[in-house]
């Protein structure tokens, strides 16, 4: 499993290398805006979103039917895909939390908590997306799985902005319990968003893994 | 049907009972044969006569709809990966992305295989003058096959399993590959499945040949025994429609006369003593049993 890791990231070496020039860009963006810590978060997306064109190389080079000829199985080829994606997601963290600190430095600013925190937050968000696409990727191909990230990432903006309408309006008003839960997730969100963001993980986990088995290659 | 019994022995590397495999255009229909320990066999049949998925099923990447198929004596389907390691398989294609190295490649294998031979490895990209910096994308066809039979004979194989690994080679290098796979059968714990639409490859190192056409196994048969018991009859076109059926695999009319391809040449000798069918050739064979009349 190690090596299909191991595969995944020499094939990312080009992108990689991308990511430490846009890094360098995004530093002189940071530190000519109001809000320097804004698009520290948008590195963890999209280093966490080439989790999906790992998927699009594996599928040019017809690599899975190659793998699985080899001493691995069918589940142990998407576990290193979704370590892989974790790994990723972690390392855009990490390099977001020194360009914070960098920034920080640089604009002899007082870091705070709240921007690591939100770090975690856009980690947590990442993670939950690409556990909703991953079995769609899976099922259907990168190619015809595009619509449905389109799908994914409108459909959440749409129902806020309905739902935020709909409360201007009036037309719909919060009941008292959802208020409660809301303020009570709220308030253990440090404890409720990790153990949310592992169900969901191991959800999308499984599900990927019977479609897989389940795959003509 | 040659070999119609089935009978699971350690003898065999391979041994498939009975496979079928429905896809909406095409039928694997109820195929059986066995790979022979120690012995190379072709499998031989034109493009889309079901090797591919043949070979699909014996590596269990595909479900199948029926039949049973051991390799090295173990269901094909519940494997142990101890087991898997020891199986070297070439596809149609190099399957390595195109943005690898040679060298990426063996750093790959080392953490997958755990039989993986790098010293080996790095002989045979010595040997085949595979470059170890340069990305397989500025490989040619040649060397892409080159390379990943190079992975396929380092880590210690006993079973090579191997789909049409010189087709679109020049015959330099379908040469030079086919000898490497000679030298690897040297050891009689080792067998390959090669399957192949280059006839002439399967005539030179096979040991056995089996004969798919249009998703049925025409035969599966030692090679020798093959050529001795086919022959081609020329005669006159009238005289088609005195032999026995049973005998003819084919017919081939022209405007001088007829070509019979004549099966169980011993018996149809005793029986019709004027005839004398000549010997002939794999692909003759093969020939008149997809395209002749019957």
């Amino acid at each position: 499993m190690k090596g299909l890791i191991i595969k995944d990231f020499i094939n990312l070496k080009k992108s990689l290398k991308m990511f430490l020039i846009i890094s360098v860009f995004y530093f002189f963006m940071a530190i000519n805006t109001d809000n320097p810590y804004f698009f520290t978060s948008m590195l963890t997306v999209l280093l966490a979103i080439t989790t999906v064109s790992l998927f699009a190389y594996d599928d040019m080079a017809k690599w899975d039917v190659f793998a699985l000829t080899m001493p691995l199985d069918r589940r142990k080829i998407i576990q290193a895909r979704y370590l892989t994606m974790l790994l990723l997601t972690l390392s855009g963290a990490a390099l977001s939390a020194v360009l914070t600190v960098i920034i920080s430095l640089y604009l002899k600013n007082d870091l705070s908590a709240e921007e690591f925190i939100n770090i975690g937050y856009g980690s947590s968000a990442i993670i939950v997306i690409l556990s909703t696409i991953i079995p769609f990727v899976i099922k259907m191909g990168v190619e015809r799985a595009r619509l449905i990230f389109v799908v994914l990432y409108i459909l959440p903006f749409m129902l806020i902005i309905m739902v935020k309408k709909m409360l201007d309006k009036q037309e719909l008003a919060f009941p008292d319990w959802l208020k409660n839960l809301t303020g009570y997730v709220m308030k253990n969100l440090y404890i409720i968003l990790p153990l949310a963001v592992l169900l969901v993980l191991l959800v999308s986990y499984s599900i990927s893994v019977s479609i897989y088995k389940k795959k003509d290659l | 049907m040659l070999n119609k019994e089935y009978k699971a022995t350690v003898k065999d590397a391979i041994a498939i009972r009975n496979l079928s495999k429905r896809y909406k255009d095409f039928t694997l229909d109820n195929i059986s044969f066995n790979v022979p320990k120690g012995t190379i066999m072709g499998f031989v049949g034109e493009n889309g006569a079901g090797k591919t998925t043949t070979i699909k099923a014996i590596l269990n990447l595909i479900h199948t709809d029926g039949g049973e198929i051991s390799v090295l004596g173990y269901d094909s389907k519940s494997m142990p990966l101890g087991v898997k390691s020891q199986i070297g398989v070439v596809l149609d294609g190099s399957n390595i992305h195109d943005n690898l190295t040679a060298r990426d490649t063996n750093l790959i294998m080392k953490n997958i295989y755990p039989n993986w031979d790098e010293s080996c490895f790095m002989r045979y990209l010595d040997r085949f003058k595979l470059p170890e910096k340069k990305i397989i994308k500025e490989f040619s066809r040649g060397m892409k096959m080159k390379l990943t039979i190079s992975i396929a004979l380092s880590h210690n194989s006993k079973l090579l399993i191997l789909d049409e690994p010189t087709s679109g080679l020049d015959p330099m290098v379908r040469d030079e590959i086919l000898d490497i796979f000679l030298e690897f059968i040297q050891d009689e714990e080792h067998t390959i499945l090669l399957s192949s639409h280059i006839i002439s490859d399967i005539e030179k190192i096979a040991d056995y040949v089996t004969f798919i056409h249009d998703g049925r196994i025409i035969f599966s048969e030692s090679k020798d025994i093959l050529i001795y018991q086919y022959g081609l009859l020329h005669c006159r076109k009238e005289e088609v429609d005195n032999i026995d059926k049973a005998y003819v695999a084919g017919i081939r009319e022209n405007s001088f006369g007829a070509e019979v391809m004549i099966r169980n040449r011993d018996e149809f000798l005793r029986r019709y003593r004027g005839y004398n069918p000549e010997r002939t050739s794999l692909e003759e064979i093969m020939l008149f049993i997809s395209r002749g009349r019957r």
